[in-house]
């Protein structure tokens, strides 16, 4: 399991969280219940109970437990031996796979968090939103491009979302990371141009040739 | 003006920011609802400013002397934290909009108006001294100490109250009393702490 | 670090510069005369700019706001993350975020006053928003910090340590500047270690810390 899902142990919260995100993808928000949640993680109701006090909590938990996978996943990408746009885009390429290997957290995180649930879920994943058009705009220190309006980042990114979000809902997380080359040509060419854009999205491509992803 | 006539007027004053916001604030409709006449506010506040500065420091004077009441009771320092933690809970879930006006329409006015606020925060600091003869340890705790432990408390209501779910704090009460007392305490004799609150409760 | 890209510094070009200047004069303003009463004209005297280059980047003060935000948020999170921390203990790793972060304020008083204050509870809806993703982010790395040790970690501890550490910073950024933060290291490691490792290990931490504040 560790392998499979490298930022969940087999601690009994994780492997509650695990159950709160595939129960939710296979039967939706509103089907959860905490009975069903304690059965497939194999804990009892009252462990349950002690870890998390209804299921909006526990949903809570699971979103923001791929939020800080997302975080730490950045923490480890940016490195000063190598440049920051750099970095970023490594970490979109990183957010897509952490997204294929977790294919049930992927669903609650995009599909879930925005549509079938209360308010309160949305923040995790508004957060990370957030997060991610803050770290692009930082591109804007490295940018050559004069007068590019303060909202490229974000509608790059809302590209993107939406992309992963039909391909979530469509069932195809495991194609997500064949995505990588547009995602980073999009994202970087409001800052760098299209040369620059296009260099980058084709070391991407390369990069998926080497790991044996076709595209 | 007689004091309960000038309270309501204080009460009115911080309604109707609540509701309308500060510029859209009319002097003219709270002092109708408070009954008070022209004359009267004249002769004590020169603007609507005015009005609300005091009106603020009148509320915030309330809330201190609420939370506090019972200090001197001589109870433990634990058990007098407890219950003023939770008088507080109980009034700002009872009262969500006022609430609502202490921690973010007043101090939202201008930079003065949010000095205020952080002065409110600094008269809890005080009451906090007492829980170093708490700690666990023989060496001497950082100085800041009782800043971090009322900011701690604030973070949880303020967030709780600023999304609309101030009825949520008083069963809250139990984990933002391990919060306020583990700087002092430790956890373990915290969480003792606490699990007895939430065993009361 | 090698940068993508060239930086053009033509007069007739709008270098970097422009954009750079435009957000450091916006949480100036912010610092000196709160959000409210800020305005554009004031940001473009102080970044000494003309209007079409202000109108090139941004529609109005709060996107202006909203982006200067975002600099200090993502600038927090690029510090973190580029320290070299291999070699340190868990809870050392720790110490040292702390102290980029408070570094990092310092060096960047207005803007560590326009996200810790005017954006919480002086400025618009959205940059409350930002805020409140700033501090989400940072009470999650702190509850996940926390998660390994012998008390565990809660959403409500982790938010409430972080709490503290915002209240410390505040009254700081009020008395006139961020140019002491680094020196109360000692107090901000404590008050977010205390919850999870208790008294003993967080006073040497800080004790630890203390020497380290001294050093830099």
């Amino acid at each position: 399991m560790a392998d499979e899902h490298p930022f969940l142990t087999g601690s009994d919260r994780d492997r509650v969280l695990l159950a709160v995100a595939e129960l939710c993808a296979e039967q939706g928000y509103g089907e959860l219940r905490m009975e069903a949640i304690a059965a497939r993680a194999g804990v009892t109701a009252g462990r349950l109970d002690e870890l998390f006090g209804d299921k909006e909590e526990a949903t809570r938990a699971a979103i923001e437990a791929i939020l800080m996978a997302v975080i730490t996943l950045s923490g480890r990408l940016y490195s000063p031996d190598r440049s920051e746009p750099e970095s970023y885009l490594l970490g979109i390429e990183g957010i897509l796979e952490l997204m294929a290997a977790n294919p049930a957290f992927a669903y609650v995180s995009y599909v879930t968090a925005r549509q079938m649930a209360p308010p309160r879920l949305r923040e995790g994943l508004e957060t990370g939103a957030q997060l991610l058009a803050a770290m692009l705009e930082r591109m804007w220190e490295y940018s050559s491009e004069a007068g590019r309006p303060s909202s490229a980042a974000r509608a790059a990114l809302g590209g993107a979302e939406a992309v992963v979000r039909r391909e979530i809902a469509r069932g195809r997380t495991v194609d997500l990371p064949r995505l990588a080359p547009d995602f980073i040509y999009a994202a970087a060419v409001p800052f760098l141009g299209q040369e620059e854009a296009l260099r980058l999205a084709r070391a991407s491509r390369d990069r998926l040739a080497e790991s044996g992803t076709p595209e | 003006m007689e004091t309960d006539q000038r309270n309501a007027l204080f009460l009115a004053m911080l309604d109707e920011l609540a509701q309308r916001g500060y510029e859209e604030a009319s002097v003219e409709r709270v002092r109708q609802a408070a009954g008070v006449s022209t004359g009267e506010f004249e002769a004590e506040f020169n603007d609507k400013d005015d009005c609300l500065f005091a009106a603020y420091d009148w509320i915030t004077d309330v809330v201190v002397e609420k939370a506090s009441a019972g200090c001197d009771s001589g109870e433990p320092w634990p058990d007098r934290v407890r219950l003023g933690l939770e008088r507080l809970l109980e009034e700002v879930a009872a009262q969500p909009r006022l609430a609502e006006v202490l921690t973010r329409a007043f101090p939202g006015i201008r930079p003065s108006a949010y000095e205020r606020y952080v002065a409110l925060l600094g008269r809890f600091v005080p009451f906090m001294h007492e829980g170093r003869d708490y700690s666990e340890v023989e060496e001497e705790l950082p100085r800041e100490v009782e800043l971090l432990a009322v900011g701690a408390a604030e973070a949880i209501i303020f967030g709780e109250v600023d999304a609309g779910r101030a009825e949520r704090l008083p069963r809250m009460m139990p984990e933002i009393l391990f919060s306020v007392l583990v700087p002092f305490m430790g956890p373990d004799r915290a969480a003792d702490a606490m699990r007895s609150a939430a065993a009361a409760t | 670090m090698a940068c993508l890209g060239v930086i053009s510094t033509g007069p007739d070009v709008l270098s970097v510069s422009d954009r750079d200047r435009i957000l450091q004069a916006m949480a100036e303003c912010c610092a000196e005369h709160g959000y409210r009463a800020t305005t554009v004209n004031a940001i473009l005297e102080r970044a000494g700019v003309e209007r079409e280059s202000f109108e090139a980047l941004f529609t109005d003060k709060e996107d202006c706001a909203l982006a200067a935000l975002n600099k200090i948020l993502s600038e927090t999170v690029a510090r973190i993350s580029m320290l070299d921390l291999r070699t340190e203990s868990e809870m050392e790793k720790q110490v040292r975020e702390i102290q980029a972060i408070l570094q990092l304020l310092a060096a960047r008083a207005s803007f560590a006053r326009l996200g810790c204050v005017e954006a919480r509870q002086l400025g618009s809806a959205r940059m409350r928003e930002s805020y409140e993703a700033a501090a989400r982010v940072l009470a999650l790395m702190i509850e996940r910090a926390g998660s390994g040790t012998p008390w565990g970690a809660s959403g409500v501890t982790a938010r409430a340590a972080l709490g503290g550490a915002e209240a410390l910073a505040r009254r700081e950024l009020a008395i006139g500047g961020a140019g002491n933060l680094p020196k109360l290291l000692p107090d901000f490691v404590y008050g977010v270690l205390v919850p999870f490792v208790g008294q003993q290990e967080a006073l040497r931490q800080a004790k630890l810390a203390a020497r380290v504040a001294e050093e830099e």
